[in-house]
């Protein structure tokens, strides 16, 4: 019911400042059924959804920098997912993350109700993820 | 839910939007100003709406509200037509 950094997420982000470790910037976005508590231990959606629906992980269809505080100060990343599952799915996780699979989670919340998806059902989801003085 | 949430410096925002036959049926965002952060979200088929508070540095939630009561539904829809006018403006 927050959406949260991860502790995971703050260390590939150190790596992607200085390059070590060879890090991989985030791009994907995926949805999930289970839920979780969301703190900063989080690695993975409790339930991702990876069967054939329309509603699998994706590369995001906008990754882009935009202006909180500071121009240019803030990740962006935008997808619309459109349901081709016969039966309800009922989503109740998103999450950031850095591969089509897998991958070092960024960020994550739980939505505060699950939502009901029907076939043809869209869902956008837009996250930002500001760099800023703590 | 205590101390769920506690990141220090941490600011991740999240937007969504359900469509069914192109019009919007359930909306809303997670937010962070200040310590604290803003949850809602609205249903418009069932007018259910989920309200939370919650302190970012101790993870307290300090309102948990999902219901159909009227009155709350009403002012979630203006909170988050107000959010997405300021988000316009930004």
């Amino acid at each position: 019911m927050a959406a949260v950094v991860t502790g995971k997420g703050f260390i590939e982000t150190a790596k992607l400042l200085t390059g070590v470790g060879s890090p991989v910037a985030f791009s994907y976005l995926a949805l999930g059924t289970g839920s979780q508590t969301e703190d900063t231990t989080v690695t993975a959606l409790a339930t991702e959804i990876t069967e054939a629906s329309g509603l699998s992980r994706v590369s995001a269809a906008t990754v882009t920098t935009a202006s909180s505080a500071t121009a240019g100060d803030t990740a962006k990343f935008s997808h619309t997912w459109t349901s081709t599952k016969g039966s309800t799915v009922s989503v109740k996780e998103c999450g950031v993350f850095n591969s089509s699979t897998s991958g070092v989670c960024l960020a994550y919340a739980t939505f505060a109700t699950a939502i009901p998806m029907e076939s043809a059902d869209t869902l956008s989801v837009t996250w930002s993820v500001q760099c800023k003085a703590g | 839910m205590s101390g769920a949430v506690n990141q220090e410096g941490q600011f991740a925002r999240m937007d969504f939007s359900q469509k069914r036959n192109g019009k919007i049926i359930t909306e809303g965002f997670q937010d962070i100003i200040g310590d604290i952060i803003y949850v809602y979200q609205v249903n418009y088929l069932t007018k259910e709406v989920s309200n939370y508070h919650i302190d970012n540095r101790t993870g307290t939630m300090s309102e948990v509200k999902t219901s159909k009561n009227w009155f709350k539904f009403t002012w979630a829809k203006l909170k988050i037509k107000a959010y997405k006018l300021m988000q316009e403006v930004n």
